[in-house]
């Protein structure tokens, strides 16, 4: 039996950590084990160096950190199958979750977006980083690897730039762009030329080739379309809108008070112009907030359009503001009888004839889609933007009624 | 005639538990040299195989580890833990299990 030196152990030691093994753990077990065998199979005045090369020779094929890499391949994919059963799992979740979303997007039905952006999640963060790491396992060369790795990226990117987009947050052009510049710069040539080596795969490397520059050039297409402009200028005729209203508001509340101290006016008559003003700006104010937040599935306080998009949605104003047989609900009925009331209070009390500015009026600018009432004319299957500009519009004249009355 | 590593891959979870089951407390060299022993030199665990199992097992909370220095070197002793008591069983009757099946499967006439 060959009795090992310190300085022997420590030889070995040293040779293994060089070999690639460096997780302490095995190199301790390999360091125990070769020196079993050296101490049981060595004779007492053998040599040492020449059978220690020849013993550790045995432990692999090609190199000693093998030992190490597939102690790492079980540790990391003890869990393989339930990585597979996931991944299998949020894939199916998250093309349900997409494709109803796009359904109820495309029926303008509430609830849309939450649906687009829980699939689009669980695919960008759960679905495609599983299936890069369960493809990348089974690809051998680091090349291989890679083109798992940049089509992942790929994937992710595209994912997070739709859900950027549809969520209207900044920088999903930029995300968008970058996707086609690592498709058409990176991915698509890598992806071709070690595909084409391949006598097997050459006509489905080309065709599948073809078609994702078709499909980048579309994408490009899609990003810088026309749409596009009309969502900012929606946005901005409305809150352009919208602010005239809010200026308009205060500096009538200014005037009203500059009034009330004044001993010539008619106090009571102006008290109850300003109160019927306000009360029905404020029920105005209030239908477009829901209309808001009935689309977007929103429960915002305030209207603001600046974190709001195209709002093209036809069907949310008909559906809360008119019965099915055209009839308008009750909030409509409300607000055109206040309209009316006011137009009377300044008729008959103030001596002002205000029905020119709020037209209330039905019969002119007759639809295909339905009788021509005063409701159906602004507001019934009306795109929520153009509802929500009549609202405002609505808003504005009233207040410009009271600054007539008022003066 | 030793079997062939192929064979051996998918039975060695099981081996190394019964071993340390019927042994108590284990290291690596001594595993290889004990089945070696009872399999009369047919089946030779291999340190690149037997290694990464320890260090999964190990990692699954089946086995417990402890160490010991012999001179200047660490030992590293492997038991079962309670789990891992509890899988041997179920290890090595699904195995059984297997071995009738591929019995039936390929025909195998039994003296």
């Amino acid at each position: 039996m060959y009795s090992l030196s310190d300085k022997q152990i420590d030889f070995i030691l040293n040779d293994i950590g060089a070999r690639g093994v460096k997780m302490e753990d095995l190199q301790l077990n390999l360091l125990d084990h070769v020196c079993c065998i050296i101490e049981q199979n060595l004779e007492t005045d053998g040599d040492f160096e020449k059978f220690y090369h020849t013993t550790i020779k045995t432990f692999y094929k090609d190199a000693l950190w093998e030992i190490e890499e597939e102690t790492i391949n079980l540790l990391i994919f003890k869990n393989y199958y339930v990585m597979k059963k996931i991944m299998i799992l949020s894939g199916t979740v998250s093309a349900i979750l997409m494709s109803t979303g796009i359904f109820f997007k495309f029926l303008h039905w509430p609830g849309a977006s939450m649906f687009l952006v829980l699939g689009i999640v669980i695919s960008s963060l759960i679905f495609l980083p599983l299936l890069f790491t369960l493809k990348a396992k089974e690809k051998q060369s680091v090349k291989d690897k890679a083109i798992v790795g940049i089509a992942t990226f790929s994937g992710i990117l595209i994912s997070l730039a739709v859900l950027f987009r549809i969520m209207h947050w900044p920088g999903a052009n930029m995300m968008g762009l970058l996707f086609v510049v690592i498709m058409v710069a990176v991915y698509i040539p890598l992806y071709f030329f070690s595909g084409i080596k391949n006598p097997d795969s050459k006509v489905n490397t080309i065709v599948t080739s073809i078609l994702m520059v078709m499909g980048c050039g579309l994408f490009l297409t899609l990003v810088n379309s026309r749409p596009y402009i009309q969502e900012y200028s929606a946005l901005v005729s409305n809150s352009y809108l919208q602010n005239s209203y809010e200026s308009f508001s205060d500096e009538n509340e200014q005037l009203f008070a500059s009034l009330t101290n004044d001993s010539a006016a008619n106090v009571k008559s102006i008290k109850v112009l300003h109160s019927k003003s306000d009360s029905l700006c404020n029920s105005i104010e209030k239908l477009k907030l829901d209309l808001l937040n009935a689309t977007e599935g929103d429960n915002a306080q305030k209207v603001n359009y600046d974190h709001y998009g195209r709002l093209e949605n036809y069907d949310v104003p008909t559906f809360s503001l008119f019965s099915e047989d055209l009839s308008p609900k009750a909030d409509l009925m409300q607000l055109k009888q206040n309209l009316v009331a006011l137009n009377d209070y300044c008729k008959e009390v103030l001596n002002f004839n205000s029905s020119k500015i709020i037209d209330v009026t039905d019969g002119s600018n007759k639809r295909p889609d339905g009788n021509a009432t005063w409701e159906v004319r602004y507001f019934y299957k009306t795109p929520l933007n153009n509802v929500l500009r009549n609202l405002t519009q609505l808003q504005i004249n009233i207040r410009y009624v009271e600054t007539a009355c008022l003066k | 005639m030793i079997y062939s590593s192929e064979l051996i891959k998918g039975t060695l979870k099981t081996i190394v538990l019964q071993q340390l089951k019927q042994n108590g407390k284990m290291y690596g060299y001594e595993i290889t040299q004990k089945v070696k022993e009872l399999s009369k030199e047919r089946i030779a665990i291999t340190e690149g195989a037997l290694y990464p199992t320890l260090h999964a097992l190990e990692a699954d909370g089946l086995v417990h580890t402890e160490t010991e220095y012999i001179g200047k070197r660490v030992r590293k002793y492997y038991r079962l833990s309670t789990s891992g008591e509890n899988k041997v069983l179920e290890k090595v009757n699904e195995l059984a299990e297997f071995m009738n099946t591929m019995k039936f499967l390929l025909d195998i006439k039994t003296a």
